[in-house]
């Protein structure tokens, strides 16, 4: 029994490593010249950090970053502010219309991004938004799958606190601050840890919206870096994309769980 | 409560699904009743628009480039669904036995998943690369032929599916492994005292017990690749010869490089009349999997 685990976990070790190579291969290519990456190298024949002075020195990478940065933390908060008090209202109040406004709130379900992608940037376009971040800030905010999930949660909260509270005489407002938010707070921050890395990975839409290289986020810029030169696309790149993961994998380390529980809230 | 407490809490209660309701009609809605509208015209993105009535659909399925992007895409889909479903249940199942590590093989195959789509594709363009790319070092190794993958017609779909396959797949996993602690260890020892076998424990047990799993893997599988446009992009641009442009890709071209912005419309909308049924079906399937159990 005892052999059978050691052999499984072995195979699952060997099975995971190997599942990681090209993110292994992308580190150590991040350190090499042309030449090694061009030889085919894995180690780097001399660690060298020119790659990321390069990538540093010719590219807007720290200005991809800033857009990527702003755009995506300050949508998630939008989302978690809007989304949060539409949720509480499906969920937790009792008033005509609830179950229209509840059903209402899960047409974006229905309707892809990518369906109306193109209304869309003829209606961002009008109103001066492209190549501005609310371009992409605003469109993000009505989010079915935030309230979703936030409703689905707070809907589970037993009704007992809320009577009691009543009885106490507090509030609506008492209510929602300090009973079912500070209860909600799981799935506050997986919606808000699932919608950051959504906005920040996304590419379809900032490539549409944003035409100005100064205006880019980290993805498109990225892509439109590799496009631009031949010999920017080996070590240099593979140093951006270091740089550019980076974040991504720091905040996943720390809010895994909550990402891993989104994933199943969500399913997508 | 009261007429005027009721009165009060119902208005309070559309104070506050005001800001989303707001957002959603001008970002959602709006631009949907507009997608629809817009089929019907030829839109260019100067000077006004033309009513068409339905010369783009007439034109549409009369252009070979859309009738085979549209079959790229079904393509693309045929080469990813099948792998994900079958390896990530492969790994949840791995990955949820009694093995030691199992956090860090959970968050080896959830990592890529986490990566930017530009990452995951400039770096698998160079493992591609013929001349010094890994992967050609592999084959070399098993003695197969080298294959310039991302510019031969034959592969260049497989893979920019290999390639998807490897960063999504995570996600199954997660979805796997949340099903599979559902199930209740009572019915692998009553198979046990059986004397069932490890394969027949499987067969018996878990496949058929994770069904809605399977279901909702598939189903947000399928939308997602239906999808497809960075990969794409980034690897290939279309080409070999247009062999890879999926229709996601022919949307971006006409629209956003021509500016047929009704013709565009009008391949979107077919898009969204194929992931309307399996949107549903998601949107079911959430529904009644959070209200009872995953399994």
């Amino acid at each position: 029994m005892s052999l059978k685990k050691y052999l499984l976990t072995i195979l699952a070790i060997a099975l995971s490593l190997i599942y990681l190579v090209p993110l292994i291969w992308m580190a150590l290519a991040s350190f090499q010249s042309q030449k090694d990456i061009l030889a085919g190298k894995w180690m780097p024949s001399k660690w060298s950090t020119d790659n990321y002075r390069i990538i540093l020195q010719r590219a807007k990478i720290g200005t991809w970053f800033v857009n990527s940065l702003i755009s995506s933390s300050v949508a998630t908060i939008g989302i978690v502010v809007i989304c949060t008090l539409a949720a509480y209202t499906v969920s937790r109040m009792d008033f005509p219309g609830r179950r229209f406004l509840y059903i209402l709130s899960l047409t974006g379900f229905m309707i892809p991004s990518q369906a109306i992608a193109i209304p869309l940037y003829l209606m961002v376009r009008r109103v001066g938004l492209v190549n501005n971040l609310l371009g992409i800030i605003l469109p993000a905010l009505p989010s079915s799958m935030a309230v979703f999930i936030l409703s689905q949660f707070m809907k589970a909260i037993p009704a007992d606190y809320e009577e009691a509270a009543r009885l106490d005489g507090a509030s609506e407002l008492d209510i929602m601050f300090k009973i079912i938010l500070p209860m909600s707070i799981p799935s506050i921050i997986t919606v808000a840890v699932l919608h950051f890395t959504w906005i920040w990975n996304d590419f379809f839409w900032p490539l549409i919206v944003m035409t100005n290289e100064k205006m880019y986020t980290l993805p498109v810029g990225l892509v439109a870096l590799a496009g631009s030169d031949v010999n920017i696309r080996y070590g240099p790149i593979m140093a951006a994309n270091v740089m550019a993961s980076l974040p991504v994998i720091v905040v996943y380390l720390f809010m895994q769980r909550y990402l891993t529980r989104g994933v199943v809230l969500s399913l997508r | 409560m009261t007429v005027y407490n009721k009165r009060k809490h119902t208005l309070l209660a559309y104070m506050f699904f005001l800001p989303f309701g707001i957002l959603l009609v001008v970002f959602k809605l709006i631009p949907f009743v507009n997608s629809v509208r817009m089929v019907f015209y030829k839109w260019d993105v100067l000077g006004t628009p033309q009513f068409i009535g339905l010369a783009n659909f007439t034109r549409m399925f009369s252009d070979r480039v859309f009738l085979t992007s549209l079959w790229h895409t079904f393509y693309f889909v045929i080469l990813t669904v099948p792998p994900i479903l079958i390896l990530s249940f492969l790994i949840a199942v791995l990955a949820n036995s009694k093995i030691y590590g199992k956090g860090f093989v959970r968050s080896a195959f959830y990592l890529p998943y986490t990566l930017t789509i530009s990452v995951v594709c400039l770096t698998w363009a160079l493992l591609y690369n013929p001349y010094f790319g890994m992967i050609s070092k592999v084959t070399k190794f098993f003695g197969l032929k080298t294959i310039n993958w991302l510019v031969d017609p034959l592969w260049a779909m497989p893979a920019v599916s290999i390639t998807t396959v490897w960063w999504t797949m995570g996600f199954s996993i997660v979805l796997y492994i949340a099903g599979l602690q559902q199930i209740p260890s009572s019915y692998y020892e009553a198979a046990e005292l059986d004397g069932a076998s490890s394969f027949k424990k499987m067969i018996f047990i878990t496949i058929p017990l994770l069904k809605r799993v399977h279901i909702l893997v598939i189903v947000t599988q399928i939308i997602a690749s239906l999808q497809i446009f960075g990969q794409v992009y980034i690897m290939t641009a279309g080409g070999p010869a247009g062999k890879t442009r999926t229709v996601m890709q022919y949307i971006y071209e006409q629209g956003f490089r021509y500016f047929r912005m009704g013709y565009a419309q009008s391949m979107a909308f077919i898009m969204f009349l194929i992931m309307l049924v399996f949107a549903y079906l998601q949107l079911r399937l959430m529904i009644s999997s959070s209200k009872e159990e995953l399994i």
